[in-house]
């Protein structure tokens, strides 16, 4: 029972630190891609360590659900652990080095953070674990057989020459396209404790009471678990974008407004997530009554993050530029891996773009993997009736941003939020309430003071005698009567209340600076106050480009 | 007794063979639809060369089990896998052994449950003239910017049988990718041969008999390394255009993207030498695509007229006048002795339509070129109103190819070895991914329907997210495998010489 206890012990706690990740799990289902049948299977086979690469793709699949992808990984581990115990007749303490490199490969799935959108290699959460394990299966054969017609002396010597052929297939373990050294230590880690594992048979040391062994067994044990979970990636931004995109995809817009929220310091993808979720709930003029302030992610390391990799995609999307959404897509399929992510956004922008043969290509092909046939049987009735696209929820929201007549050439130098703010800062002929607004909060958010005010005397000019928002107000009390302001708001009817507050924010300004108090401190201090306010973003918040 | 023991015994025993391979049978009774199937790839009413491999296919009708017989007089075989049509090699080759000069007879019919339906039968027309045995292309996932995995490839028509003359798998690291591109034959040999490799381990690969080298073809004196190539016919020379690409986006146009050229020159490469000389670079042409006559005397080449107003605003410029570059094809004699080249003649006039001609290829027999026609620019792989026209070259008049051209992009054909075949890097599938479909060019100059490269599985195209990208006619496959490229591709490349031309 107790040896039961002990054996049991890392595998659930590896289930338990993979769950504490569910999120990043189920968005890993979306950053892989199988497809089932003849032409993905050859494909593959064709790169080094295929086969692997293959079942990698086909089980990473079940991350859709992450209690069964953590579930299949964990049991591949745990029987990688009895092989490895079996093949060097490990007893006792000795048993505790077999989850060595059950432990490096939990590290190597949970420590990969914003990597998850850069890795090269399809699979790759499971082509580890599962040529590791064919690796040992392998060799454990061998060795089984040798165990029956020869020398048992000599067969742990046998294994291990026969454990490096074998990784002589899988160039996974050595060849990682990384440049961050730290993620290849699980990978060196691995295949080196099993030659260790060879060493130990040499130490006959047994601790003469069972209960010490014990101690040690269970304390070793902990301190796998709390390693493997200290070294995963759990940076709070990171998981909440993941969460934000997952809420986009199903429209769940006060979700991402609530991350947003939630968020100390967001990163500039989350405020553009949740500026979205705004605009499609007719609430962009409360933009910066939220953060609107975003910092650079944070890595954990050398790599540098470019929204457009991450969700260039999906944000070109939902702003309606749909012919730079499916760019992107493909893009990063073509430079990363094939994403199921990707190719659905590939196929979303298709068919609103009415270029039904190639959206049928993609479904097709989506249809081919184990858990997007739903998604596909949802969007396949769109390529056939008109209707069925013009009812979905999705079009309703970004139908009012496609109607653009005017064609450009263009160029987003893989800047995406700072092409889609100055493209609609500076779009001319807006068609609709919620252009209108876009382009307005555009220019403020980009604090174009020349773009505001032509899109303010739109505004204005489109919408007579209605009440213009407080935001606007804000915005043009402070750019709009200004000496070089192209328009004139002289006779402009400003509420009373955002005049005073106006001018309290003025003076509170004024005094603080003549305190000699810097400027990052006078933003600190207004903050509670006017943090809510436009004037407050315009001179002390940021918004970092990446 | 004992005879119909036996006939009942064979029909049994084959009854069992036939199900065991999976034969289905033609029904006895059905109902009759009055029009051919629908069926992907195309291949109703197509002309094929005797020696194409089968052409395998899919019935997109509404049923599940498709029984189709192939008849060519009393020779017939029937096929059926669900919905898919796969042909056994040995049984084609005999329908087209007995087909050749004539036509097969398609007959289709689908279970859709209960009830069979008999389409309009479809005949495959055998063309009298083989195809040549083996075409090239790159294949590349139709990105903008982006490149990853690049292979060029070479596929055996007569069989389905693919593969690599170069990847770039071999020689790619995590730090540095590496662009192929261009891959070009001297007359449809591959003993003499290039490609061009870009970013890491850059350099162009020539392929001199069984010698492989690795060139630097840029020298201050020229503005690129050479781009767009076209050996000689007979010469150890290669004509290269050198250009200054860029790329700009669509924002709502689904061509998506526009490449053009900011500026571009042509080039002569003495591949024995080792030297380059520039044949033209006229500051107010664009010139591009050249391609040589069958005998080697004249040089062809696109060219477009465009004059910049600011030399520091060349990118604003040229991208804000996109749609008004119009490419004409013009001519150069070419002097094989003392490799001089003569004035430019005016061969079609493009521009005048408002229109723009590229990527122009002369028939073996010098009679006729082909070349792409779109509505402005130079990349018309992009442009879904590009068709392929021939130009007759003795009379230069030009007519469009439309049993060979669709509603989507048709750009880079080119003449078989024989003359009898053109083939075309279309986008008629889907707009996106490009394909190579071959059509029969009779004695007369007729342009027959075109097939589309046939696949062993006929939902290949549907499941492949690579285009065939520049697809080339060649008589043989390509002696040195690809590691021997690999291997040259890590040496440093060798620095061409730049001298002066002839005519200067």
């Amino acid at each position: 029972m107790k040896k039961a206890i002990y054996t049991l012990l890392f595998p659930l706690a590896a289930y338990l630190i993979l769950l504490l990740h569910a999120d990043y799990l189920h968005a890993v289902a979306e950053c892989d891609m199988f497809i089932s049948g003849q032409a993905f299977f050859e494909e593959t086979l064709r790169t080094q360590g295929g086969l692997w690469t293959w079942l990698g793709c086909y089980l990473t699949q079940f991350f859709t659900y992450p209690w069964l992808g953590a579930m299949i990984i964990v049991a591949i581990w745990t029987a990688t652990y009895f092989l490895l115990v079996d093949a060097f007749r490990l007893k006792g303490w000795q048993c505790l080095l077999a989850w060595i490199p059950v432990f490096a490969l939990l590290v190597s799935v949970v420590d990969i953070g914003y990597w998850m959108y850069y890795i090269k290699m399809p699979g790759y959460w499971f082509s580890q674990s599962v040529s590791f394990f064919a690796a040992v299966l392998t060799t454990w054969i061998v060795v089984r057989l040798i165990r029956l017609v020869w020398n048992k002396d000599v067969a742990w010597i046998v294994f291990i020459i026969a454990y490096f052929a074998m990784l002589q297939q899988f160039p996974v373990f050595y060849h990682r396209n990384y440049e961050n050294h730290l993620l290849q230590i699980p990978f060196i880690v691995a295949p080196v404790s099993v030659v260790l594992l060879s060493l130990v048979r040499l130490i006959k040391w047994q601790p003469h009471m069972k209960w010490a062994t014990e101690i040690v067994t269970f304390i070793a044990l902990i301190a796998f678990s709390a390693t493997a979970y200290l070294l995963s990636f759990r940076n709070t931004n990171f998981q909440a974008e993941i969460r934000m995109q997952k809420a986009i995809e199903a429209c769940e817009w006060d979700d991402v407004i609530e991350e947003a929220k939630a968020a100390k310091n967001p990163t500039s993808l989350m405020v553009l997530f949740k500026n979205i979720a705004l605009m499609h709930t007719d609430r962009l003029t409360e933009m910066f009554k939220t953060n609107n302030c975003g910092c650079l992610p944070d890595t954990g390391d050398s790599l540098t993050v470019r929204m457009a990799q991450i969700a260039g995609p999906l944000i070109y999307y939902h702003f309606g530029q749909l012919n730079y959404a499916y760019r992107w897509a493909m893009e990063n399929n073509v430079q990363y891996c094939l994403q199921a992510r990707n190719l659905k956004m590939m196929a979303r922008c298709a068919i609103m773009n009415h270029e039904f043969d190639v959206a049928a290509k993609y479904l097709t092909i989506l249809s081919k993997s184990t858990f997007n046939k739903s998604w596909v049987k949802e969007h396949e009735p769109m390529l056939r009736f008109a209707d069925k696209l013009r009812e979905s929820k999705e079009y309703s929201y970004i139908a009012p941003l496609l109607n653009e007549d005017v064609n450009m050439l263009d160029y987003d130098n893989s800047l995406p939020e700072q092409w889609i703010l100055s493209h609609y800062a500076d779009l001319v002929n807006t068609k609709n309430r919620k252009q209108d607004n876009v382009a307005l909060c555009a220019s403020l958010w980009l604090k174009d003071e020349y773009a505001f005010c032509i899109q303010f005397y739109n505004y204005n000019k489109n919408y007579p005698g209605e009440a213009v928002p407080e935001l606007y107000q804000q915005a043009a009390l402070l750019m709009g009567t200004s000496e070089n302001s192209p328009i004139n708001l002289d006779n402009f009817p400003f509420d009373q209340l955002i005049l005073t507050r106006f001018d309290n924010f003025n003076s509170d300004y004024g005094s603080m600076s003549n305190m000699g108090i810097q400027h990052k401190e006078i933003g600190t201090r207004m903050r509670e106050v006017y943090g809510d306010t436009y004037w407050w973003y315009y001179y002390f918040g940021d918004f970092k480009a990446y | 007794m004992m005879q119909h023991t036996k006939s009942v015994l064979i029909v049994v025993v084959l009854t069992i063979v036939l199900i065991a391979c999976g034969r289905p049978t033609v029904p006895d009774s059905y109902q009759t639809e009055s029009r051919p199937p629908k069926v992907m790839p195309d291949y109703t009413d197509v002309t094929v060369p005797a020696n194409i491999c089968p052409l395998n296919f899919r019935v997109y009708e509404p049923g599940k089990q498709v029984a189709v017989r192939i008849s060519v007089g009393d020779l017939q075989y029937t096929y059926g896998d669900g919905m898919k049509v796969l042909i056994d090699e040995n049984e084609w080759s005999t329908l087209l052994e007995k087909a050749k000069g004539g036509n097969m007879k398609v007959e289709v019919f689908v279970n859709e449950g209960n009830q069979w339906k008999a389409y309009q039968p479809f005949s495959i027309h055998v063309a009298k003239e083989d195809i040549d045995p083996y075409i090239s292309y790159r294949l590349i996932q139709p990105s903008y910017v982006a490149y990853g995995q690049l292979a060029i490839a070479q596929r055996n028509l007569t069989t389905y049988d693919e593969t690599d003359i170069y990847n770039n798998a071999l020689v790619i690291t995590p730090e540095t990718g590496q662009c192929i591109n261009c891959h070009s034959y001297q007359n449809y040999r591959t003993d003499h041969m290039m490609f061009h490799m870009r970013e890491g381990l850059p350099g162009t690969m020539i392929v001199e008999g069984n010698q492989l080298k690795k060139v630097d073809l840029k020298t201050p004196e020229i503005i690129s390394a050479g781009v767009y190539p076209a050996w000689h016919p007979t010469q150890n020379l290669i004509a290269f255009s050198t250009n200054l690409i860029g790329q700009s986006f669509h924002t709502k146009d689904i061509a998506k993207v526009e490449v053009q050229d900011k500026e571009s020159d042509l080039i002569l490469y003495d591949v024995t030498k080792d030297e380059v000389f520039t044949v033209s670079n006229d500051s107010n042409e664009l010139e591009t695509f050249p391609t040589w006559s069958a005998d080697g005397n004249t040089l062809y080449y696109c060219s477009a007229h465009f004059e910049y107003e600011n030399d520091s605003l060349k990118d604003a410029e040229i991208i804000n006048d996109y749609r008004n570059l119009h490419y004409n094809i013009y001519a150069r004699d070419f002097n094989q002795q003392t490799h001089e080249f003569g004035e430019r003649r005016l061969i079609y006039d493009a521009a005048s339509e408002n229109k723009s001609a590229t990527l122009p290829r002369v028939s073996p027999d010098g009679k006729y070129m082909v070349f792409s026609l779109g509505n402005f620019g130079c990349f018309h792989v992009w442009h879904a109103e590009a068709d392929i026209w021939l130009l007759n070259l003795e009379t230069l008049e030009a007519q469009n190819l439309e049993a060979l051209n669709s509603e989507r992009s048709d750009s880079y054909p080119s003449f078989s070895s024989n003359g009898r075949w053109i083939m075309t890097a279309s986008r008629r599938d889907d707009n996106n991914y490009t394909r190579p479909y071959i059509a029969y060019f009779d004695a007369q100059g007729t342009c027959h329907k075109a097939f589309e490269l046939p696949q062993r599985d006929p939902e290949f195209y549907t499941l492949f997210l690579r285009s065939f990208n520049r697809p080339e006619f060649m008589t043989e496959p390509v002696g040195i495998t690809p590691e021997q490229f690999a291997a040259e591709a890590k040496k440093d490349a060798r620095k061409v010489k730049y001298k002066t031309a002839p005519n200067d």
